[in-house]
């Protein structure tokens, strides 16, 4: 039903605005101010993420175990490709300024002066904050179309295989493009990691951090709107059907293949804007780190939240980064109190978190629903009017 | 021509040594598959469990490693690995079984295992360093390996991990081929539901499977723990490549695992010399060649090298 999601977003989109009212206007210190400006922008670039991953497994029972792929090609598309155009706009900029232009010479580039290159592109861009937000599109916009034909690609497999099968190749292929992309200089500075110009150079401090949430806010909001109207469409039930009896699904007609490759390309496309929005709030990557973990801690977040619901997937990376800023906030007293480093502690809570809640509450925080059509809101509108 | 030294020790050793701890490794993965279906995230786990085992049972008794010493840690590895494995499948897997959880559900639990045990582990390791000042992370199991005069460490390794990845496939054979417990466990892999009309009890007969699983594989990380440097994550760093070696191998078979270990260290180890070297690709691609092989094996035949097993059992 558009009018619940309508409603649903602008709740989202309400709570945002708190949030951001909270940590950028109101007069708490300033260090519980930037800590929960961090905080802010962490959940919101990974419930993007996350509602894409529910896609593909809330709704379809994918069991996509190389999400951490997408990251990788959104960091690329940022730190590889949109990081060059710009570096190719002020070649001759650069080659006045230090003698040496990037592209001619990217193992240089990388190893001797892209520190000192980027910040020099950064005065350029500074000045220029059209550039910019161009720049940020175009690193957006590839980011999201790489992602979404590398997930179309998962689709062949994904027929032909079971679903341990398929975990197994989605877990190895992401392992693979992180060596094949890390090793390889020309990608984004291989090993050095690649500095990435910042598109919101004209602001600078604080306000910098405002414009980058209030960005990554609304496009999560976008997220939700999208993934919420396609999860109770027709479209959506359809996947869920799939999900729950797929031979059934086909004898009713669904072309099953079909509806893989549009989740696959939807749900990656978003991963990787996921994947950009990280790369520029970081300024910086280094494909190396993109390591299984970030699969998994996003399905940590989806197994909190609750599967098969969009609400469940922001509840959750919500709930994760509550639950790990807790055990940080008390880090000297669990130090002293452990003898051990309060992280090792983390992940001891998370393990038991997700075990424990697939025991005794396999559907997370937040329960699905039944799906919502209009043609079952209409058909039910239609009943109450003829017993009136 | 070819210095044959050379290639020994600088080819055909480190082959050996990096097969025989991928099979080592995959063996166990490979039963957990064939039993109770799952593949397990946290298989890397039990090995570390195995490693540093025996690294606080030497520490313990004797004050450090000496030439030797490793092989009267074994016992301990495989029974901590033991039980580790046997507390995963009661305490996890066997609860979700029975509530009828799906793949996915399990692999994600194996997971939330993974981290369990690794932030256990770590926590242990911490406190252990902090009350007797001991080295926890970081280390290698190597300096107690036995010493024989004119042979380098490595090559040392070579054998004794053969003989212990031979011992432990004849032990594996005898049992699951010549004992009552293998007839029964073989019923309850091929057919559940049968065994289980029987009178066998299948949830038991899995459990001690686990047994088995957990101290193979607690002795594969004693030797991961000979040439990679120990720390928490020393199976979890492996597992992408166990997970390969199984799949090359056929997950269903449990000897398809040892012949996936083969292809997945001498490919590596071969791959590096003979490709990545004379071509002048960054060493770090050796990564890449098993990837490369698994990714291919899983379009083309999913089924893996022992794929005639893996296809009679999905007719059954």
């Amino acid at each position: 039903m558009m009018r619940d999601t309508a409603i649903k977003a602008a709740a989202l989109a309400a709570i945002l605005a708190v949030v951001a009212a909270l940590a950028f206007l109101s007069p708490l210190p300033r260090d519980v101010k930037v800590l929960l400006q961090n905080l802010s922008i962490y959940i919101a670039i990974y419930a993007i993420y996350v509602i894409s991953l529910n896609l593909e497994v809330g709704y379809l029972g994918l069991p996509q175990f190389g999400k951490v792929m997408f990251l990788i090609i959104g960091a690329i598309a940022v730190g590889g490709i949109a990081t060059k155009v710009v570096l190719l706009i002020y070649q001759s900029y650069l080659l006045k300024s230090i003698g040496a232009a990037p592209l001619s010479n990217i193992g240089d580039y990388c190893m001797l002066y892209q520190y000192s290159a980027g910040s020099l592109v950064n005065q350029q861009l500074a000045q220029n904050p059209a550039l910019g937000f161009g720049y940020f599109l175009l690193g957006v916009a590839l980011a999201m179309a790489l992602s979404a034909a590398l997930g179309v690609l998962f689709a062949y497999p994904a027929i032909r295989l079971r679903e341990d099968y398929l975990g197994i190749l989605l877990l190895v292929s992401g392992e693979f493009l992180r060596v094949v992309t890390y090793y390889a200089t020309p990608v984004a500075c291989g090993v050095n990691g690649a500095v990435i110009p910042d598109p919101f150079a004209w602001a600078s401090g604080e306000a910098r951090t405002l414009v980058f949430f209030a960005i990554t806010a609304a496009l999560l909001v976008a997220t939700f709107f999208v993934f919420d109207i396609v999860g109770n469409s027709p479209f959506g039930r359809t996947l869920r059907a799939i999900r729950d009896a797929e031979t059934a699904a086909a004898v009713f007609g669904k072309d099953i293949v079909k509806f893989r490759i549009r989740v696959l390309a939807l749900a990656s496309a978003f991963a990787g804007l996921a994947g950009a929005l990280l790369a520029y709030y970081f300024d910086y990557t280094i494909l190396g780190a993109f390591l299984p973990i970030y699969t998994f801690i996003g399905w940590t977040m989806l197994i909190l939240g609750g599967q098969g619901n969009n609400v469940g997937a922001i509840v959750g990376a919500a709930a994760y980064y509550a639950i790990q800023t807790l055990l940080d906030i008390y880090k000297n007293a669990l130090q002293a109190l452990l003898h051990a480093d309060p992280t090792y502690l983390a992940y001891a809570v998370f393990g038991l978190a997700i075990i424990l809640v697939l025991m005794y509450r396999p559907q997370g925080m937040v329960p699905e629903k039944p799906v919502k059509t209009i043609d079952l809101y209409t058909i039910r509108k239609g009943t109450v009017d003829k017993n009136a | 021509m070819i210095n044959i030294y050379e290639f020994i020790n600088n080819v055909l050793v480190p082959a050996i040594v990096y097969s025989n701890i991928y099979a080592l490794a995959s063996i166990g993965l490979s039963m957990t598959y064939i039993t109770t279906k799952i593949p397990s995230f946290a298989h890397g786990d039990l090995a570390a469990v195995g490693a540093y085992a025996a690294f606080y049972l030497l520490y313990f008794l004797y004050g450090g490693l000496w030439p030797g010493s490793v092989y009267l840690a074994m016992p301990a590895a495989a029974v901590a690995g033991a039980a580790a494995a046997y507390l995963s499948y009661v305490g996890v897997f066997r609860p979700l079984i029975r509530r009828g959880a799906s793949i996915t559900v399990l692999m994600i639990a194996s997971f939330g295992l993974h981290f369990l045990i690794f932030g256990v582990l770590a926590i242990l390791d911490s406190i252990a360093q902090t009350a007797y000042g001991w080295n926890t992370r970081n280390f290698l199991l190597a300096p107690g390996e036995i010493r024989i005069p004119g042979l380098t460490q490595s090559q040392v390794t070579a054998v004794t991990s053969t003989i212990a990845l031979a011992l432990i496939l004849a032990a594996l054979y005898y049992l699951l081929n010549r004992t009552k417990f293998g007839v029964v466990m073989r019923a309850s892999i091929d057919n559940a539901p049968l065994a289980k009309a029987l009178g066998i009890e299948v949830e038991r007969v899995y459990a001690l499977s686990w047994l088995v699983i957990g101290a193979v594989t607690g002795i594969a990380g004693i030797y991961m723990a000979m040439i990679f440097p120990v720390t928490e994550e020393l199976g979890w760093l492996r597992l992408p490549l166990i997970f390969v070696a199984v799949v090359v191998g056929g997950l269903s078979s449990i000897y398809g695992g040892v012949i996936g270990g083969y292809i997945v260290g001498f490919s590596m180890v071969l791959g590096f010399n003979y490709v990545l070297n004379p071509l002048g690709l960054p060493p770090e691609y050796e990564l890449a060649i098993p990837f490369a092989i698994v990714i291919a094996t899983l379009l083309l035949a999913p089924q893996g090298i022992a794929g005639l097993i893996a296809a009679r059992r999905a007719r059954t």
